[in-house]
């Protein structure tokens, strides 16, 4: 943990000075659509859009309400997490525990971690179709990598002290593996969630470029097509807004699963 | 429950080297299950290598490592091992710990392991902090759960690798006179890697002096300090003890006997 969050008053004072951030981005953007010559087609004003946001939870955009937008987006998004998850854990494992593991496995997710989803988006297309299947491994491509690298570092770090002391009670292979390394890279592996969920929310707007009917990816996209800016920054926004409620949610659990963090 | 019958760790002319630098040098070593030996030796001269070959962790180039006459083959549950920091399972509480033995050898059923990890815990002094988390107790208290954990399979062998050495120097004392009661109670042979001489004289019956480039066995010297300090003369008074001081001296010297100059 750094001193920052440690210190209470540094903290709050951290927090105050983004609070006059985003206030000021505010009233800067107030002001300049308050300014004459601005059309609202370029940008649309804060109090637009937040009737916008209001509307669209209401009546809807394209055929669904903001609220069953966001459930078609967050249930790709979890479907793919837990899709990672399963794989990407073992893979970290046997990446970090065991030298085949690592040259089967380390080139693979090498090679998958720095591609842009938008590149092999059309190959899945080719591969699975345009259903929902597709979509889910789009986002679940982007989740791997961070899982399982994330993952191997956390079973590589165990304090070599633990694996002997378990190995002298008698724990062998599987039960090294269960009892100690497992849970020891319990807290790296919260951190791989953490960042496969920015990672898989960030691909959002592109797997919902294929035929798609509901999402706050495809609800951007529709309302581009049609110039219809203040739907456009509000579903940014709401993006936006989701990913810290996230991020917030992963750090909670964090807490609760692995409390022993940075006290021991 | 004292060991049925008296067992035997021995090393017989143990040789070690670490990428074609001897380490350790016809290295030998006898720990009978009523005995508290304390190896001693300079910082990086061994000590950790030695009790690694006698755990299993490790296997020697040349020479035995042998239990009852018989060659180990790797760690064992007889023989426990206790280390300085971080061997303790942070996801479990100190009873979880403690019991974590008794569940790898399965067939113990869950309330029986609480049972007898409570029980350990008590021996050690620890009684009513089962359900505390490992952040919620202080180093020395770490370390007792260690050694709870440690005792609660009965092993014959105890190897402990500078235990008490992040500690204070009043939990140390305390951990100290802790170790010994336990000794004394369930007479399993204790292998202490210390390199604090004052430790080192004050608990063994049999203390070995590690010196030298590979190192060897500088010096064998059989103590009851120990016996003192169950007795209830204090650490104080042995430590003023004109002998006492004149052993300190004795072991000083020849520790640094072989040392090259650094
Ligand atoms: N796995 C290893 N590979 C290579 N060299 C090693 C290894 N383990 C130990 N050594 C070397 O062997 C020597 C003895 O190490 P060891 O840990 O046994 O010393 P020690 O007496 O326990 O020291 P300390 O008091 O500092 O713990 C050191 O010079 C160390 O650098
Ligand atoms: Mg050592």
């Amino acid at each position: 943990m750094s001193a920052l969050q440690k210190n209470p008053l540094r903290r709050k004072s951290a927090a105050l000075v983004s609070a006059i951030t985003i206030t000021a981005v505010l009233i800067i953007w107030w002001a300049v659509t308050g300014m004459h010559g601005i059309d609202p087609l370029f940008l649309p004003s804060p109090g637009a859009v937040l009737a916008k946001f209001a509307e669209v939870w209401r009546e809807g955009y394209v055929d669904a309400t903001l609220l069953q937008h966001l459930a078609a987006s967050l249930l790709r998004v979890f479907a793919a997490l837990a899709a990672a998850i399963i794989l990407g854990v073992p893979v970290g494992l046997a990446i970090g525990t065991s030298t085949i593991g690592r040259g089967i496995f380390d080139p693979l997710v090498e090679f998958l971690r720095p591609i842009p989803p938008l590149a092999y988006l059309p190959l899945i297309v080719i591969w699975l179709g345009i259903g929902e299947t597709s979509k889910i491994v789009v986002i679940g491509i982007a989740m791997f990598s961070p899982i399982a690298i994330s993952t191997a570092a956390g079973v590589r770090s165990v304090a070599p002290n633990r694996i002997d002391a378990a190995r002298a009670f008698g724990a062998r292979g599987w039960q090294l593996l269960l009892h100690v390394r497992l849970p020891s890279a319990l807290p790296e592996i919260l951190t791989g969630v953490r960042i496969a969920l920015g990672a898989g929310w960030s691909t959002l707007v592109a797997a919902e470029l294929v035929a798609a009917t509901r999402g706050l990816g495809f609800m951007i996209q529709s309302a581009a097509q049609f110039l219809v800016t203040d739907v456009v920054i509000m579903g940014i926004l709401v993006i936006a807004g989701v990913a810290f409620l996230l991020e917030a949610g992963v750090r909670l659990l964090e807490r609760w699963l692995v409390p022993w963090r940075g006290k021991l | 429950m004292m060991p049925d019958t008296m067992q035997q760790l021995t090393l017989s002319n143990v040789s070690l080297s670490f990428a074609g630098s001897p380490i350790l040098e016809g290295i030998d070593l006898q720990l009978a299950s009523d005995e508290l030996v304390v190896v001693v030796g300079a910082s990086g001269s061994g000590k950790t290598s030695m009790l690694r070959l006698a755990a299993g962790f490790q296997s020697a180039d040349s020479g035995t490592v042998q239990m009852n006459g018989h060659d180990i083959a790797g760690p064992g549950a007889e023989r426990a091992v206790v280390f300085q920091d971080d061997a303790l399972f942070p996801w479990l509480n100190a009873r979880d710990n403690v019991a974590f033995p008794l569940r790898l050898q399965g067939g113990i059923d869950r309330a029986e392991r609480i049972r007898r990890a409570d029980a350990q815990l008590a021996a050690v002094g620890l009684e009513g902090y089962g359900t505390r988390r490992l952040w919620q107790l202080s180093g020395g208290q770490r370390q007792r759960v260690g050694l709870a954990r440690a005792l609660v399979v009965q092993p014959a062998f105890l190897l402990m690798d500078e235990p008490f050495a992040a500690l204070d120097a009043l939990t140390r004392a305390q951990m100290q006179v802790a170790l010994l009661e336990v000794w004394s109670r369930y007479r399993q042979g204790v292998l202490f890697i210390t390199h604090d001489i004052d430790e080192a004289l004050l608990l063994a019956t049999k203390l070995v002096v590690l010196s030298g480039r590979p190192a060897r066995v500088a010096e064998t010297l059989t103590l009851d300090y120990g016996r003192r300090v169950l007795a209830g003369a204090t650490t104080r008074e042995i430590r003023a003890d004109p002998q006492f001081q004149n052993l300190r001296e004795q072991v000083l010297d020849r520790l640094f006997l072989s040392e090259p100059a650094a």
